[in-house]
């Protein structure tokens, strides 16, 4: 048997607010943080609205107390890695093996974009050095150093599922007992390079995305960071802290079938699921909720409706896309999402998406639409899909 | 402190030696000019097919025909993970779109480049290559980006979930990123003499790439190359810390039986550090600087680790020239010791099986 | 149109990095996509991209891509409407 593995703090930056707490007001209120651009430069400013962060890098900066001018991944990442710690002082760490697994896909890709942007038109301006920035862990080295930590220090990038492996391997690092303390979760800025590049394959939506819905148009961006704060059950009960949940299941598989796009029948999302059930235990009438990847493309939300169908018909727990709220934040959206399915447990909460009107056709999947309250969530499957087939599932169980 | 027995089962390298066709075993070490060492390629058409091979950069292909060479040696059609280290992924899709982005003024962009800019292409595309529905992850964490793919194998192999694990390491150097390394100041800047060792007194590394990939088993077996018995990553400690930590792991030096693959690469602030960990080693073991052979890059514990692999199973070790038979046979154990910008140490020990 | 035929033939082969492919080795009426030239769906998104750089026409959603770019000949007759209704 296995090391139970306890979350004991968490953070969370996003388009919803700068914490916890605003995030949950965020969905109390069916407040969508998915708006027009108002921070990213960028020409199509006025065609996608996307889940900003509300605001700027200055803002954040003062908001950290961090020196101006470093990417914004890395003031959104010690935004929330600084919450997530905030139940835990880190002098009271000393002695213990701590580790810090971030995820990213951008790095500051935000700074490079400047450099190139001033170079490539003049090959004399633009400042190099924005490209120490560049790569995607310098933003966790900045902020392992910046939280007084020394140790185990580590990035994943599995493009979409990135920070649910940072959860993943944390966990697996804790129970193997190489680790005592983990703080593991991911973050990604915003940047042209990501709203082109997801525009070039097609699937932007420029409303407000309908995640699930029948008439979904695609997706829309977003940004963000989170963290949690893991442990061995014991360990917390040494610290004297309480557990907010459990990390009791996770899986890691892939999809193998396109680098962009998920087989139909959601192979990949299926096995993940399966086997994340398998690891804790679990069978799917167990399950309270599922916070889904549901990015509001076509071949997502059909691959992933599929792969639930498979798993759960004919009785669905209550499910939703929370990225009708937040926005696709990629690297940070298993990071938020767990957070959120953490919170969900702690607070009985269901979320529900922010729009819906008719299920797919092949589909009886219909989400929340109203935030619910009305029952205990025991176990939540979270799931993120990414390109390259990567697909991860985790559940979290109420201690 | 790995737990279970795991062996090197399978090997494969892209480098700037020919470690593809394994020539760089036998003949004299390839001494490169200048401060961009490429790698020494194979002709990937005969190994990639032409529909995939279209789209791939060259570090994509570079990791595929890494990848089969490793999985050839042991026989193996699909593994049953695959995890990949890259300390700066896809680089020349990335900065194909990013120039054409501001170029073009974000309009009229095409998609391949952006799809192929993820850092996780390379673990991806090997697991539609292999058709390989495991495990499947990417740690992109600088210099030890690597050392992080093959803590997450270890883990796997202890777990017992699976029994055999692709894992590898690649990074690639492009025209735009020796550019931003050179006016960064991190490059080089008087032209290299074509000499192993490389010069040390002077300021700036050279810049190399590759890919090297391994098969990771619980199992011996008559091709098992040796075992891994230790990967240890330091971070964010200071220099006397990882002084004793260091000491820790050298202590364990067999006079005679060891030899230490390190990581200098050549320039002289750099490699006082690397020196300086390695003195608590008291020159109990014959130490070969190894990016003399493959450049700096992020990953390149890897090449070192294809060389660890091959030292102990032929019993060679690596001179000034070319590799030697060792005496006596008595070569036990490699330490692969890599440090750059003195943020992240590692050390990889490998011992003879 | 045969020009323009002949000229599209090219741009496929170049957008599309297509490597053991010569342009007069697609047949007017060769499917493009999977039985055919085994094209895929990054590729449509390519073609999309083709369309718009050499001949100024901007597909807005990638649905209509299987009709247009089902062979060289409905991609021209493709560009010849898109001209008559500019």
């Amino acid at each position: 048997m296995s090391a139970s593995v306890v979350i004991t703090g968490t953070g969370i930056i996003s388009a919803l607010g700068m914490n916890g707490a605003e995030t949950l007001d965020a969905f109390k209120h069916h407040r969508s943080g998915i708006q027009p651009i108002q921070y990213l430069k960028t020409r199509h400013k006025d065609v996608f609205p996307c889940g900003e962060v509300k605001a700027s890098n200055d803002d954040l900066a003062q908001l950290t107390g961090l020196s101006p001018n470093l990417s914004r991944s890395i003031y959104l990442s010690y935004h929330a890695a600084r919450e997530a710690l905030s139940h835990l002082h880190v002098s009271r760490l000393s002695g213990l093996r701590v580790g810090f697994i971030s995820a990213s896909t951008v790095g500051g890709m935000d700074r490079t974009e400047q450099y190139f942007m001033s170079s490539l038109v003049d090959p004399k301006s633009g400042d190099v050095r924005d490209t120490r920035h560049h790569d995607c862990g310098k933003p966790t080295d900045f902020v392992f150093r910046q939280l007084g930590l020394k140790g185990f220090v580590s990035t994943i990038s599995t493009a979409c599922s990135s920070s649910a492996n940072a959860m993943m391997m944390a966990s697996r690092l804790l129970q193997s007992d190489r680790l005592d303390v983990v703080i593991a979760g991911g973050v990604d800025a915003l940047t042209q390079f990501t709203l082109n590049g997801f525009n070039t394959l097609m699937i932007v939506d420029q409303k407000q995305c309908e995640p699930l819905d029948r008439d979904r148009r695609g997706l829309n961006l977003g940004e963000g960071a989170a963290y949690v704060v893991l442990m061995r059950k014991e360990s917390a009960e040494e610290l004297d802290l309480s557990a907010i949940c459990h990390l009791s299941g996770y899986a890691n598989t892939n999809d193998t079938f396109h680098q962009t796009a998920l087989s139909e029948q959601g192979n990949g999302p299926f096995t993940a699921m399966t086997n994340a059930l398998k690891k804790a235990a679990l069978q799917p009438g167990d399950i309270s909720y599922i916070n889904m990847h549901g990015t509001g493309t076509q071949n997502n939300d059909l691959a992933e409706g599929n792969a639930i169908r498979r798993l759960f018909h004919p009785d669905y727990p209550p499910l939703s896309s929370t990225k009708s709220f937040t926005g696709h934040t990629l690297a940070a959206s298993g990071g938020i999402e767990g957070v959120l399915s953490a919170l969900a447990i702690q607070n009985g909460i269901i979320y529900p998406n922010y729009t819906f009107q008719e299920p797919v056709d092949s589909l009886e999947i219909r989400p929340e639409t109203k935030i619910r309250t009305d029952k205990a969530v025991h176990h939540v499957l979270s799931n993120s899909f990414g390109f390259g087939g990567n697909c991860t599932s985790l559940i979290f169980s109420a201690s | 402190m790995i737990r279970k027995p795991i062996y090197i089962q399978g090997a494969g390298s892209i480098s700037a030696q020919k470690t593809w066709d394994k020539t760089f075993l036998e003949d004299k070490f390839i001494k490169h000019s200048g401060n961009r060492w490429l790698c020494q390629e194979p002709d990937y058409s005969e190994w990639i097919d032409s529909r995939a091979i279209r789209r791939m950069s060259r570090v994509l292909q570079q990791c595929n025909v890494a990848a089969q060479l490793a999985m050839k040696e042991c026989h193996l059609e699909c593994p049953e993970a695959i995890i990949v280290g890259t300390a700066m992924g896809c680089l020349e899709d990335t900065w194909s779109f990013l120039s054409k982005m501001v170029h073009h003024q974000e309009e009229m962009l095409s998609p391949t480049a952006f799809i192929h800019s993820t850092h996780n292409t390379m673990a991806s595309h090997l697991a539609l290559h292999f058709k390989s529905f495991g495990h499947n992850c990417t740690f992109v964490h600088r210099n030890i980006s690597f050392e992080n793919a093959l803590t997450d194998a270890i883990l796997l192999l202890e777990e017992g979930e699976v029994s055999k694990v692709l894992v590898g390491g690649a990074d690639e150097v492009t025209d735009i990123s020796f550019d931003i390394l050179s006016q960064l100041g991190q490059i080089r800047q008087v032209e290299s003499v074509n000499s192993v060792p490389i010069p040390t007194n002077v300021s700036g590394w050279i810049a190399g790439e590759g890919a090297s990939f391994f098969v990771l088993g619980n199992e011996q077996t008559t091709a098992s190359y040796a075992r891994l018995t230790e990967v240890g990553v330091y971070s964010g400690f200071d220099i006397e810390e990882i002084k004793q930590l260091a000491g820790k792991l050298l202590a364990t030096i067999i006079p005679g039986k060891t030899i230490i693959l390190a990581g200098h690469n050549g320039d002289a602030s750099e490699d006082k550090i690397t020196d300086e960990v390695l003195s608590k080693g008291n020159g109990q073991a014959p130490i070969f600087k190894y990016k003399t052979l493959c450049g700096e890059y992020g990953t390149s514990s890897s090449f070192a680790l294809w060389m660890a692999a091959h030292m102990l199973k032929n019993q060679i070790r690596p001179t000034n020239s070319g590799f030697k038979l060792v005496e006596n046979s008595d070569l036990d154990t490699v330490i692969i010791y890599h440090q750059t910008s003195q943020i992240h140490h590692s050390f990889i020990l490998v011992e003879r099986c | 149109m045969n020009e323009l035929k002949e000229n599209l033939k090219r741009q496929i082969v170049d957008q599309l990095n297509l490597k053991d492919i010569k342009p007069e080795d697609i047949g007017d009426d060769t499917p493009l996509f999977v039985e055919g030239l085994g094209l895929d769906s990054i590729d449509a998104l390519e073609m999309i991209v083709l369309l718009q750089q050499q001949y100024g026409i901007k597909m807005v959603s990638s649905e209509e891509g299987p009709k247009v770019f089902r062979s060289v000949n409905s991609m021209a007759e493709f560009i010849e409407s898109q001209k008559g209704s500019q």
